[in-house]
């Protein structure tokens, strides 16, 4: 079950990375479209992201809490804290970093809702880029060293 | 207009609240003891106890606090407070976990 779960927590967090990378890259170099793979990943429409990614990282998120648990006394303690301190260093940093993105969808919900507020929309979704990023490649290198 | 407020200070009430929860005892301090699978206040001795999801308590106690007290306040929101206070808390928490890179 655990194994399962891992999976499809991985999944997701791929589905998640895939649409929040697509909405940041349409958001900061929105382009018409046209022929050519870069122009079209640019001229993709980024409202329409929004819901799957508040789906996807919600989902993505208690995922990850149902995993914590074991992750705590299988891997963490019975490793990670004794040996590899700066691995349980980088997973504290990606808890902190879920937790307050969790905190931000509220705001980046209603920052798409509206079309005013440009500024503040891409910079919220640009740390939701930034921290979807960094808890994937974390939870990848932490997976390598000890794996649930 | 309204809802916008009320989704403002939902994400500003989570990031007080959780940064809050990581660095103090406040608002309050709720741990899970995995092995006898029950909530509690303090630490048992020869329990480990997980701080987080209690954390992610106090987070949404600050969404729901950010909503009612900004809910009748008829002032215009700055968002960019919003990202600042993430920049800021995110950082701050960054910081609060240095001791495990000097090992």
């Amino acid at each position: 079950m655990k194994l399962f779960l891992l999976i499809v927590h991985g999944l997701s967090a791929t589905m998640l990375l895939g649409a929040i990378t697509h909405q940041a890259i349409a958001v900061w170099m929105p382009s018409p479209p046209s022929a050519g793979f870069w122009h079209s990943l640019r001229a993709v429409h980024p409202q329409r992201y929004v819901q799957a990614i508040v789906f996807l990282f919600v989902f993505t998120m208690v995922l990850g809490a149902f995993l914590y648990v074991p992750f705590r006394s299988d891997v963490r303690a019975a490793y990670l804290d004794a040996s590899v301190p700066w691995a349980t260093g980088l997973f504290e940093v990606k808890e902190h970093a879920a937790a307050i993105a969790l905190a931000l969808i509220p705001a980046y919900w209603a920052l798409w809702q509206s079309a005013a507020h440009r500024g503040s929309r891409r910079a919220v979704t640009t740390i939701l880029l930034v921290v979807a990023w960094w808890n994937f490649v974390i939870g990848h290198v932490i997976n390598n060293l000890r794996g649930l | 207009m309204n809802r916008e407020r009320i989704w403002w200070g939902a994400s500003l009430g989570a990031i007080v609240g959780y940064t809050l929860a990581v660095l103090t005892s406040y608002p309050i301090r709720i741990l899970y003891f995995p092995h006898s699978d029950s909530w509690g206040l303090i630490d048992v001795p020869g329990q480990p106890a997980i701080a987080w999801f209690g954390r992610l308590i106090n987070a949404g106690m600050g969404a729901v606090l950010g909503m009612l007290v900004l809910w009748p306040i008829r002032l215009p929101v700055r968002w960019s407070v919003i990202w600042m206070a993430a920049t800021v808390a995110l950082s701050i928490l960054i910081y609060h976990e240095r001791h495990w890179f000097g090992r």
